[in-house]
């Protein structure tokens, strides 16, 4: 029995399989006698650069202890699913349990990015308010079959 | 008579003594902790020597696997040329 640590780099339109992806590998661990020591989720991630086009992944981090047997069916597994973009596969010496850098990382960085969408999309509502104000003062003036067409694309 | 001198001082740069990773008494270099590895990368992403940086030989060398196994996962770019 090795303790290994594995990074997944998942599709980013298939992160809602990740769940039970990952509850399947996590039983094929348990099946071999070996245990889950750390299941992170990172969530998704702005690539560094770009992998098969994509410019970002759902990144999941998992610290297990198996046999050679298990593992290998494991990375098999890996390799065959296409959800999968890339897998980093180390040997470590010990279990670790605690929480990783990149997993608090990340909290933060959601929190931040999830308040500035708030506000540009409050600022794009706003935006688009004061058009429909001008293009309706427009179409008052004018026609009622421009008018028509304005609602239409509106 | 004194000869001109040849040799030139080399350019001065930011040289550190103080290896960051034993003062912080650090196990292994971990390739998770960006904030750390910044620190040992340039803008084009490269590596920064041990001469400039003072880090320990021992933790140069993990901090150079650590550099590659974040790259491999896109945490860290491998140069500042890739088409985005």
């Amino acid at each position: 029995m090795r303790h290994y640590e594995i990074v997944l780099l998942v599709h980013p339109d298939q992160s809602e399989q990740l769940p039970a992806m990952i509850e399947r590998y996590s039983g094929m661990v348990t099946k071999g006698g070996g245990t889950v020591h750390r299941s992170e989720d990172w969530g998704r991630r702005q690539l560094a650069y770009t992998i098969q086009r994509l410019h970002k992944a759902h990144y999941y981090l998992l610290n297990i202890e198996c046999d050679q047997e298990t593992i290998d069916e494991m990375i098999d597994a890996f390799r065959f699913n296409d959800a999968i973009l890339r897998h980093l596969l180390l040997s470590v010496d010990k279990a670790y349990t605690e929480d990783s850098p990149l997993k608090k990382e990340d909290d933060d960085s959601d929190k931040k990015v999830s308040k500035e969408d708030v506000k540009a999309i409050e600022e794009k509502e706003a935006a688009a308010k004061k058009e429909a104000e001008a293009a309706s003062k427009e179409v008052a003036s004018g026609d009622e079959a421009e008018e028509t067409t304005e609602e239409q694309e509106s | 008579m004194a000869k001109p001198q040849r040799r030139r001082r080399p350019a001065q740069r930011i040289i550190s003594r103080n290896c960051k990773f034993s003062a912080a008494g650090i196990e292994r270099v971990d390739y998770k902790d960006l904030d750390m590895l910044k620190q040992f990368i340039t803008e084009t992403g490269k590596i920064i020597p041990s001469r400039i940086t003072g880090t320990k030989a021992k933790y140069q060398r993990q901090l150079s696997t650590a550099v590659k196994q974040a790259r491999y996962l896109a945490l860290v770019p491998y140069c500042d040329q890739h088409d985005t």
